[in-house]
């Protein structure tokens, strides 16, 4: 079972690895517009032909990236012969379809992925006969695939999918008040927990599905917390200075450029040093930056974190920013409570080594 | 002894290259001769040839998506001379993961 859930995760990672410049792209390419443009009625209106340009090159983007999530995932499952059938399905998972016109989105996109990856697995281990084998890997294993899931999906899956994806934009939407604090704490303890691991990539896959609904608030607030462990412990290296050694300092240098493009795994280095204190701070701090980015909605509308983003803050830039910081300062805080001074400075202990 | 190694993480940024570089120190210290490649972000770097594969006594894999020619291990995997633990792992008890590999070749 353990074994199980570790593959289907490392395929969902290796279809996230292969969206994720898709939509850094495409979202960069979107701030440029929102920036320049003008937003009537949450509509964005770009101010020349220039940027109309650039507007439509980004969408092309956003509407790529589902069917290459769906296809990658597929492929590290299922290998070559499943990309063809899983670009299609991931695209038609992205479009409304059937008598019902249902689009299943990035949730559909996902399911579409693990079933071709496993139908093309199961189908490359079928014994044919040897006339037939030159058809199979470009006739009839993507043909197959695609028509048996591509029906099946039409017929029978998008019914129960959609309701799923509803009710899940239906809470969330719901969220107000304490609960929209509440699940700011939640993508804050998600983003530091792992530092860029797993938990994080879960959040990010979560905060997408919402912005696909178009729910930016739970995105922009996930997007300002990445960025504060690697901020927190970078800051606090400058300010306590005589709490870390002189090693320690320099992975500070570099947690603060990793901060800036919101890459958590700038705070690997502290974490595996010190677990036992950094942990608990860049949870509590950015938890706090959470709270705070969801109760000042922070709206963001690309997938990527830290301040070089804030060009894609359509909500609260400057909240953005300072939350950021907050969180990042709690972080400080807390390491200056219970980190000891070192008795070496950080000269001493260079010469000792 | 010979240690290959994959790297893979899943943004391929960083987990990637801390991997490698963790892996190649310590194998060094331990006086062993290593060779880690990388699937990251800029795709595939210092590639290992069938040869060398073929030569090792240990092949790990810390990885934490799919990699690209991965049946290039299926006889090290069907000797059992395969580890596999997330990136991740790797960084973090560096020593614990030689230490295994070692266990393999004994």
């Amino acid at each position: 079972m353990k074994e199980l859930g570790r593959s289907l995760f490392k395929s969902f990672n290796t279809g996230i690895s292969y969206f994720l410049p898709v939509i850094i792209a495409s979202g960069m390419l979107f701030s440029f517009t929102l920036v320049t443009g003008n937003i009537v009625d949450g509509q964005i209106i770009p101010s020349n032909q220039f940027f109309t340009n650039l507007y439509d090159l980004a969408m092309a983007g956003f509407t790529m990236m589902v069917p290459v999530l769906c296809a990658y995932i597929a492929y590290s499952i299922g290998s070559k012969p499943a990309l063809a059938p899983a670009f299609i399905l991931g695209y038609v998972a992205n479009k409304p379809i059937g008598e019902s016109q249902i689009a299943t989105g990035f949730i559909g996109a996902i399911i579409l992925g693990f079933l071709v990856g496993y139908v093309v697995k199961w189908v490359k281990k079928w014994k044919v006969p040897t006339v037939i084998q030159p058809l199979m890997p470009t006739f009839l294993v993507p043909l197959f695939t695609t028509l048996i899931i591509g029906v099946g999906y039409i017929y029978l899956l998008v019914y129960p999918l959609n309701g799923f994806v509803q009710l899940m934009v239906q809470t969330l939407t719901g969220l107000s008040g304490v609960n929209a604090a509440l699940l700011g704490i939640g993508i804050g303890i998600l983003a530091a927990a792992d530092m860029g691991g797993p938990c994080s990539k879960a959040a990010t896959a979560f905060t997408l599905a919402l912005m696909a609904e178009g729910i930016y608030g739970p995105n922009g607030a996930f997007r300002l917390c990445c960025a504060v462990p690697p901020l927190g412990l970078a800051l606090a290296t400058f300010i306590i200075r005589n709490r870390f050694t002189q090693e320690e300092k320099q992975f500070g240098i570099s947690a603060l450029f990793l901060s800036m493009a919101g890459i958590t795994e700038g705070a690997i280095p502290f974490a595996g040093k010190d677990f036992k204190r950094v942990f608990p701070a860049i949870i509590i701090g950015t938890s706090v930056s959470g709270l705070l980015g969801m109760i000042h909605g922070v709206e963001s509308v690309v997938a990527f974190g830290g301040l070089v983003s804030i060009s894609g803050v359509t909500k609260g830039a400057v909240w953005y920013a300072v939350d950021m910081f907050i969180g990042a300062l709690v972080i400080v805080g807390y390491l200056f409570l219970t980190r000891p001074k070192l008795e070496v400075d950080g000269i001493k202990e260079e010469k000792g080594e | 002894m010979k240690i290959v190694a994959v790297c893979a993480c899943t943004a391929g940024i960083a987990h990637t290259y801390m991997a490698q570089e963790v892996i190649e120190q310590e194998c060094q210290r331990r006086g062993y001769v290593i060779k880690v490649e990388t699937q990251g972000g800029m795709g595939i770097d210092n590639e290992l040839e069938q040869e060398e594969i073929d030569e090792a006594d240990v092949v790990i894999l810390a990885i934490a998506v799919g990699i690209e020619m991965q049946e290039r291990f299926d006889e090290k995997m069907d000797q059992g001379k395969v580890i596999e633990v997330e990136p991740g792992v790797a960084i973090k008890d560096i020593e614990g993961l030689i230490d295994r590999a070692e266990g393999l070749v004994k």
